[in-house]
């Protein structure tokens, strides 16, 4: 591209928000074309099992693709161009060789499942991190150059894994690996499928996955018998200086097994029949790296230039800063920007610090942030006034860098761990019953200001109670921590979850139309369906009713509650399993 | 090299997204006059009732790509000469010598940005080898 295509004419404003328009267009109708190729998929895979030719559905499926890796750049996603760019050039390889097998399908259907959770959480998400030693030196038409996806003309595209979903799956049987395989990917793990710990030590060669399940069970190393290919991984470990969770998987429940396996470096041990879902459980626990958003500050001064010295400081630790000289502003502020810490000068135009910490500290919601003077205030009874209004530090300025960002990190960090404890549900990890009516308040408010559109879904699992009764609780919660798990995989990352009461779970979806959002739950519905619980007498699934609500003029949040709950009701009435969008006449 | 003002487009793409989009760039931003079409069929009907300057074409299409398209134009009295600049979101350079062949004047690639690319199209009207 030359260098001349780079300058952008001035553009008018109106066009602009056209422009603007499009895009929302653009990525509110994003979900349906993740299901067109969700489709497409499932007609390859339904064709491939059935020794019917799948290059049909394959060549649909490629079409997809393609158009959305040349069209998702020009509505500023060009993250998720690319990406498609590369399942497309994936899938292009497997038609363009002589065969398409069932192995090649294999493989298509677990990275497009990956690739389709990943976009549908976050579609403007950067590509996954490449383990830059495992970049193909050879080939340099199909390496990945992430730098220059901005750049139209020059996408190129890789063809190595991600790593950080990725599980190589050694030495399991038909069955077990098709079984985990299945599961794995539900919740967005790509899996490869290695058959001897000498192919896994090559795979190693390629690429560092995010954790390895191995099966003791059988033909590991030479002999049979758990203690089977222990030698072996202890000297494969310590020559990868492997860092990833080992995950064995045994016939044998015996001490000794578990005390090879122990030996051999595994961080968990399952026995057969393997609870896949307590398996991937595990997986995502020791695998999930928990997305770290930047800490969030309000820095309260009406001194233009001490602020800006300040904002720059803790922007450069990565901190996301938001700087107010209008105290009259603040309550305002504290809704939209939703600090976790208020750092603010003793003096002011309109009002004092104390008097401002005294002020938020009247409203509930605020009774817990942290807020830190910061001051050239030297007199220490000022400063205990400023404490006892409410305050919890007191920093004199001016202060050393290291030590600001340190006191502020620390208080930070507390404040997480503390409104997680209070917000969230122990059991998922959701936000719970009271919390998740206030971000709906919030939600509704913010929607009704940016005449933004929202929707609202209560969710229900269906015949909950007999599943409890049969199998017991544990089992109960376990399904209950599957369908959380999967809301969390599968919805947005600006999507409030959280676990309403029992078996009951209330989604919040900003900018969303109840369409749209009951397309998307009526895919995770689908994904649900074909889970498999596991149970001590059988294994069993489980399904969930929905009912959504868009929000409409003159509607509070009760309002909203009790008509996603009336189509939730619906969806019960009309044989459960199914999403209901509210009726509003 | 062509000197005359480049003013009428007849455009064939798919993607009604982009259809949207490439609308904007090229009749509000460019001031061109386009003819927009969904797929190669409308296309040959289009080009039996106008004669566009410039034929801009999309290379994947369902049932009738765009090669296959220009070759069917070719045979059509209005559009036996024009000029054609291909759009895919595959760019190699095997690939733009390719459409070259067919004899394109060149090749735009997708994604493309909505407010350049009618100076993209201009410049390959005017001769200029931009994009590769």
């Amino acid at each position: 591209m030359s260098d001349s295509n780079s300058t952008r004419p001035v553009v008018n404003p109106a066009l602009l928000k056209e422009m603007q328009r499009l895009e929302e267009r653009f990525f509110l109708g994003l979900e349906a074309k993740f299901s067109a190729m969700e489709e497409a998929l499932v007609e390859v895979e339904t064709h491939s099992n059935s020794g019917l030719d799948a290059r049909d559905g394959l060549i649909k499926l490629h079409r997809l693709l393609h158009t959305l890796a040349g069209s998702a750049g020009t509505f500023g996603f060009s993250s998720l161009g690319a990406q498609s760019h590369c399942e497309e050039i994936f899938i292009k390889e497997i038609l363009d060789s002589k065969a398409i097998t069932q192995d090649g399908v294999t493989q298509i259907a677990s990275r497009l499942r990956s690739f389709l959770v990943r976009v549908r959480r976050d579609p403007r998400a950067e590509m996954p991190k490449l383990n830059e030693d495992a970049v193909p030196q050879a080939n340099t038409d199909a390496t990945c150059s992430l730098t220059q996806t901005d750049s139209p003309l020059s996408i190129t595209v890789p063809t190595i894994h991600d790593a950080c979903n990725l599980v190589y799956l050694v030495n399991a049987d038909d069955a077990l690996s098709k079984e985990i395989v299945t599961q794995l990917n539900f919740f967005g793990y790509e899996v490869q499928i290695l058959s001897t710990l000498p192919e896994f030590e090559h795979a190693l060669e390629q690429c560092s996955p995010a954790a390895v399940v191995i099966d003791a069970g059988g033909r590991v190393g030479a002999s049979a018998g758990p203690a089977a290919g222990v030698h072996d991984l202890a000297r494969i470990k310590q020559k990868f200086d492997m860092k990833f969770p080992v995950f064995f998987i045994s016939d044998d429940p015996s001490f000794e097994a578990r005390l090879a396996a122990v030996r051999a470096g595994a961080n968990s041990y399952f026995t057969k029949p393997i609870d896949v879902l307590a398996l991937t459980d595990r997986l995502d626990s020791l695998t999930v790296h928990e997305n770290k958003q930047p800490y969030r500050i309000l820095l309260m001064d009406d001194d233009a230039d001490g602020a800006e010295y300040y904002r720059t400081l803790l922007c450069h630790a990565g901190m996301e800063v938001r700087v107010l000289s209008d105290p009259t502003k603040i309550l305002q502020e504290m809704l939209e920007f939703r600090p976790e810490l208020v750092l603010m000068d003793m003096y002011m135009p309109s009002c004092s610090g104390i008097e401002l910490a005294l002020l938020l500290r009247q409203d509930n919601l605020y009774l817990d942030i942290p807020i830190v003077f910061l001051s050239s205030e030297s007199n220490f009874g000022k400063q205990m006034n400023a404490i006892e209004s409410g305050g919890d530090d007191f920093l004199i300025k001016p202060i050393a860098a290291n030590h600001l960002l340190s006191s502020i990190t620390n208080r930070i960090v507390r404040y997480r761990q503390l409104r997680d404890l209070n917000l969230r549900d122990s059991l998922t990890g959701l936000y719970k019953h009271s919390s998740i009516k206030e971000h709906l308040e919030r939600e509704i408010q913010r929607a009704k200001r940016n005449q933004s559109a929202l929707s609202f879904a209560m969710i229900d699992i269906d015949h909950f109670k007999m599943v409890n009764d049969k199998y017991g609780h544990p089992v109960g919660d376990n399904v209950i921590r599957a369908l959380s798990r999967l809301l969390q995989q599968r919805l947005r990352r600006t999507d409030i979850i959280g676990r309403y009461g029992g078996e009951e779970f209330a989604v919040i979806m900003p900018d969303t139309p109840v369409d749209v959002a009951a397309t998307v739950l009526d895919s995770v519905r689908q994904v649900f369906m074909q889970i498999c619980h596991h149970a001590k007498t059988e294994d069993f699934s489980s399904s969930f009713s929905a009912g959504a609500v868009e929000l409409s003029s003159g509607f509070d949040d009760k309002q909203m509650l009790v008509a996603a709950d009336e189509a939730l009701y619906r969806a019960k009435g009309n044989g459960r399993n199914q999403v209901q969008i509210a009726d509003l006449h | 090299m062509n000197m005359r003002a480049l003013k009428t487009i007849l455009y064939v793409e798919d993607d009604l997204d982009i259809q949207t989009v490439a609308q904007i760039a090229l009749e509000v931003v460019g001031g061109f006059e386009l003819k927009i079409c969904s797929s190669g069929k409308e296309a040959l009907v289009a080009a039996a009732e106008m004669v566009p300057d410039l034929i801009l074409l999309d290379v994947m299409m369902p049932e009738m790509d765009g090669p296959t398209t220009l070759e069917h134009l070719r045979k059509i009295n209005n559009t036996l000469n024009t000029p054609v600049i291909f759009m895919t979101a595959k760019v190699q350079n095997s690939e733009v010598s390719f459409y070259k062949s067919l004899g394109a004047i060149g090749v735009v690639g997708k994604p493309f940005d909505p407010m350049t690319l009618a100076d993209q199209v201009r410049k390959l009207w005017g001769g200029e080898d931009v994009g590769l």
